[in-house]
Parts: structure tokens; sequence; C-alpha cells
């Protein structure tokens, strides 16, 4: 009765074994193999590698990644669930049940997202004074002829609103 | 090649051999980008879609000498680049070629009077297989010496054992 | 502001700075052609703070800063019968080329330095940020060294090269690194 399945195993190993035997047959016979000290070095643009290669990461890859992971799970228990649908007893409770499901991980994705952390860089409110040193009268003398007057300016500061720095340690 | 490589006579089995191995070698020669100076534009021109190197199968530039047969040292060498270059060229994988482009890669180019700071050729620096004159080369004679490059994998050895050179007796 | 009176102004809020004032010549419109201001070495630092903070002169942005070697020069007589004149002294000399962008005016400043092995100038890096790495390039190519700079190093050339290049002294190496440069 499971005979079918010894084919496959056999057809498997087999296949997987005539491919790692062809490859290991090319690395050894057929394959240039001339190391040397330099051509083992750490690639580094053509210098010597210095300093460590353990960075610190941005932990905004980790929020998509978990968010990911979340509701790509979330996916994956939807596939079964909706393969119960062919029996007709159960497809008023199945149906309850899944919807509450996807509805407690919409709560979920509506604060994920009113959080801001599905957006890459948060918006900040406030404004930023930049200091550049310029006064206003500075450029009454440079204007040629008159014309409009120079934008309105506080002397020697500007204030500019943007979106802030990219926060890198996010605890919320 | 390993364990075979330049081992046997020459018979219509190993030249048959060598013949289908030189053919995938110099059909697929990957350069690494190495593009120092203005060589470096007309190497770009190669590779776009007007000279089109990529019918010559050489359109895949690697960033990295790990994963490239060739490296194109197109543009002025100097003494500063000169030991990246050493080691770059370490780092690439058998078997591998260099294609000096320009006069600059050749002979040192039009620095070779007062230039303190440029080596005069980068064949001091790391031995070449073939050299394009011209300041720049036009991008057609970037493929001449690219074809020059595979002409000169079509006689390489790798199966059959390399014949001593004949002397005159 | 036209040369004269930039000249003017600088001397009447730096005093004593200016050691002279040098025209070549002059164009169609009567305006002086090819003016530069020489300062003096040890009064650089405060003209250029003047040049960069007065309210009639704005100059914010340096545009260039550059080395001339100029070696000694011996004339030779004028006939054979008189005597061979003094040979005219050498001199290094950085050139600063200045410009205001609020006022739209262009100033051109330059100071001279004893022809030494290793004059020493002051540094400007931290009134014009612009001067950092054209003082690094100033020392590796002229062997002129800026007291103050943080980080007197060479840009251009290779780190552990020797000698200055542009010099008009320069003997070319034989080798570096075992490559031969000949």
């Amino acid at each position: 009765m499971y005979y079918d399945y010894l084919t496959l195993a056999v057809l498997l190993v087999f296949g997987v074994a005539f491919v790692y035997l062809n490859i290991l047959l090319g690395a050894v016979l057929f394959r240039p193999k001339n190391p040397s000290e330099l051509k083992l070095s750490t690639y580094e643009c053509g210098e010597e590698a210095f300093g460590s290669s353990w960075i610190r990461f941005d932990m905004r890859f980790y929020t998509v990644a978990l968010i990911f992971v979340l509701f790509d799970l979330e996916i994956a228990f939807l596939f079964p669930w909706a393969s119960v649908f062919k029996d007709p007893a159960v497809r008023d409770i199945a149906a309850t049940e899944g919807l509450v499901f996807i509805g407690i991980l919409f709560l979920g994705l509506v604060y994920v997202w009113a959080k801001g952390d599905l957006d890459w860089v948060k918006a900040f409110s406030e404004g930023r004074a930049i200091v550049t040193g310029v006064h206003p009268s500075d450029f009454t003398e440079a204007r040629r002829g008159g014309g409009a007057a120079p934008p309105s300016a506080e002397a020697g500061v500007g204030v500019a609103s943007d979106p802030g720095d990219p926060q890198i340690d996010q605890t919320t | 090649m390993g364990a075979l490589e330049n081992r046997f006579d020459h018979n219509v089995l190993t030249t048959s051999v060598d013949r289908l191995v030189n053919w995938a070698r110099r059909s697929s020669v990957w350069p690494m980008t190495f593009g120092l100076a203005c060589c470096a534009i007309e190497m770009m021109a190669v590779g776009c879609s007007h000279f089109d190197v990529d019918r010559f199968g050489a359109g895949a530039f690697r960033a990295t000498p790990r994963q490239s047969d060739l490296m194109i040292v197109a543009g002025t060498v100097t003494f500063k680049m000169a030991e990246l270059i050493r080691r770059l060229h370490e780092q690439m994988p058998d078997p591998k070629y260099v294609i000096a482009m320009g006069a600059c890669a050749t002979g040192g180019g039009p620095y070779y009077k007062y230039g303190y700071h440029v080596v005069k050729g980068v064949d001091r620096v790391i031995p070449v297989d073939v050299y394009i004159g011209g300041c720049p080369p036009r991008p057609e004679a970037l493929l001449d010496g690219l074809m020059a490059l595979q002409a000169k994998i079509d006689r390489e050895n790798v199966l059959r054992k390399n014949l001593p050179l004949v002397t005159a007796s | 502001m036209d040369f004269p009176s930039i000249c003017d102004r600088l001397e009447a809020v730096c005093a004593g700075a200016i050691v002279e004032r040098v025209v070549a010549g002059a164009a169609e419109d009567g305006a002086p052609k090819d003016a530069f201001l020489v300062l003096a070495a040890d009064r650089l630092r405060d003209a250029m703070t003047a040049l960069r903070d007065d309210a009639e002169l704005r100059f914010d942005l340096l545009i260039c800063l550059g080395a001339v070697d100029y070696p000694e020069v011996q004339p030779k007589a004028k006939k054979k019968a008189d005597p061979v004149p003094d040979p005219i002294p050498g001199r290094f000399e950085v050139v600063y080329h200045l410009l205001s962008t609020i006022k739209n005016q262009r100033c051109v400043v330059k100071i001279k330095l004893p022809h030494d092995e290793k004059p020493v100038a002051p540094t400007v890096q931290d009134i014009y940020p612009t001067a950092n790495w054209h003082e690094r390039e100033a020392w590796d190519l002229m062997g002129i060294h800026f007291d103050g700079h943080p980080d007197m190093r060479r840009v251009l050339c290779a780190l552990d090269w020797v000698g200055h290049p542009l010099r008009k002294d320069y003997v070319f190496p034989k080798e570096y690194h075992g490559i031969s440069a000949e």
C-alpha cells in the first residue's frame, strides 16, 4: 500500500545524489584550485579589511518583519479554514469563527497603522528652527532694481517644518 | 582544472573536450567593473545598447572580483591604487584574464613623462593578456580586444598538455 | 563694491593687515583687472574673519585655496659690463579666492611665505570649512604646513609618499613599494 511512497523516496534520493555527485566530480576533477593568501582574504574593495563586520541594524526592519510574520500566519490559517466549507453542516459556525479571527487581527492592524509603525519615516508635527546667519537687509543691495520684498523671516532665523529624522531606537 | 588539468596527450577526444570547455569559457567572460578614469566611459558605452557587449556573453558586469572572469583595467593606474589592483586581481578565481584598456593602463599614457604618481602600465602590477591602445579606445576597439581575448582563450590547453616551445635547432 | 573700497573697508575693520594692494591693469570700463590683496601672514585669521563677518564685506564662500612655488630667480645683467644683480629670493604664496553670494562681489587674497623647507601658514578651516581639504592638498603637493589644522595629512598622493610633488625642485622617485617608476 505504501509502495508509491517508496518509489518517490528512491527517486528523491537518486535525484539529489546525482546532482551532488556530479558537482563533487566537477569540483575534484575539473575545477582549477590555486589558493593563495591574498585570494582567501576578505573582500573589501581592494583594501585590507579592517573593523568588525557586526553592525547595528535599524529596528524598523524588525518591526516590518514581525508584522509580516503575523499576517502571513493568519493567511496560512485561512487556507485550511476555507476548505472546511464543503460540509454544509458546519458552514455557519465556521464562518462566524473565521470572521471573529479575522476581526481580532484586523483590530491589531488598525492599531499598528495608527501608531505609525507602518510608515518608514514617522512624521513629527513640530517645526525645527534653522539658523542661517543671513540678515534680510543683506539682500537689499544684491537685488537689482527693486522687486518683490524678501521672504518674511525674523532676524537671522528661518523656521522650517519637515518630517523629523527617523527614529532609530523606537521603544513604542 | 583540478586533477585533470594539462595531463593528456593531444588526441581527438581531448581536443574536442578542450574545444568545448574553451567555447564555454570564451562565450561567458564576465567582466569586473574596473573603470578608473575616462576609459570607463567608453567601457560603459560598450556595455550599453549601441555597441552591446552582451552579444559576446560578456554583458554581466559583476561588481565583485569573486564572481568575475575578466578584469578590464580601464583608466589611469596610480601608485595609491596599484596595491588595491593587486589584491583585487588575486581575489579573482581562476581562470582569470586581464585586458589593459587604453594608453594609461598599457604604458602610462599621456602621463608618462611628468606623472609622478602614475604607474607606467598596469602590467607592472598584474599580468595582462590583451592590450588595447587608444586614448580612449573607441568602443569598437574594446570589442576587438575582447574578441582577441576570446581567440586567446580558444588556444588554451585545458585537458591537453602544454607542448614545449619549439626552438630552431 | 569695487576693489579699492573693499580694501579700504578691510583696512578700516582690521587695521594693519594689508601689506600691499596689487592691480594688474584696467579693463575697458576702468575697473581694476586681476586685482589682489597681499596680507600679512600673522594677521590672516583676523582679516579672514573680518572679510566673512563684516556687514559691508560678507564674503561667505571660499571658492578656492591654492599654493604657488616661486623659486629663486637670478636675473641676468643688462649689459656684460654691469655687475650681476642680486638674486630675487624665492617664496611660497597661498592664494585665496573669496566670493560673497550676499553682496555679489569677489576678492582675491594672497599671503607670502619664505622659501623654507617647511613653510608654515595659519589655517582658516574653522572660518571657511572649504579650506579643510584645500589646505591638506597644499600640504600634500607643496609642503606648506597649516598651523592649527586638525587633520594635516596627505589627501591626493599615497599616504606614505615621500616629497612634495608640485615643488619646482621635486625629484621623481625611482620606485614605490617595489613598483618601478622609471
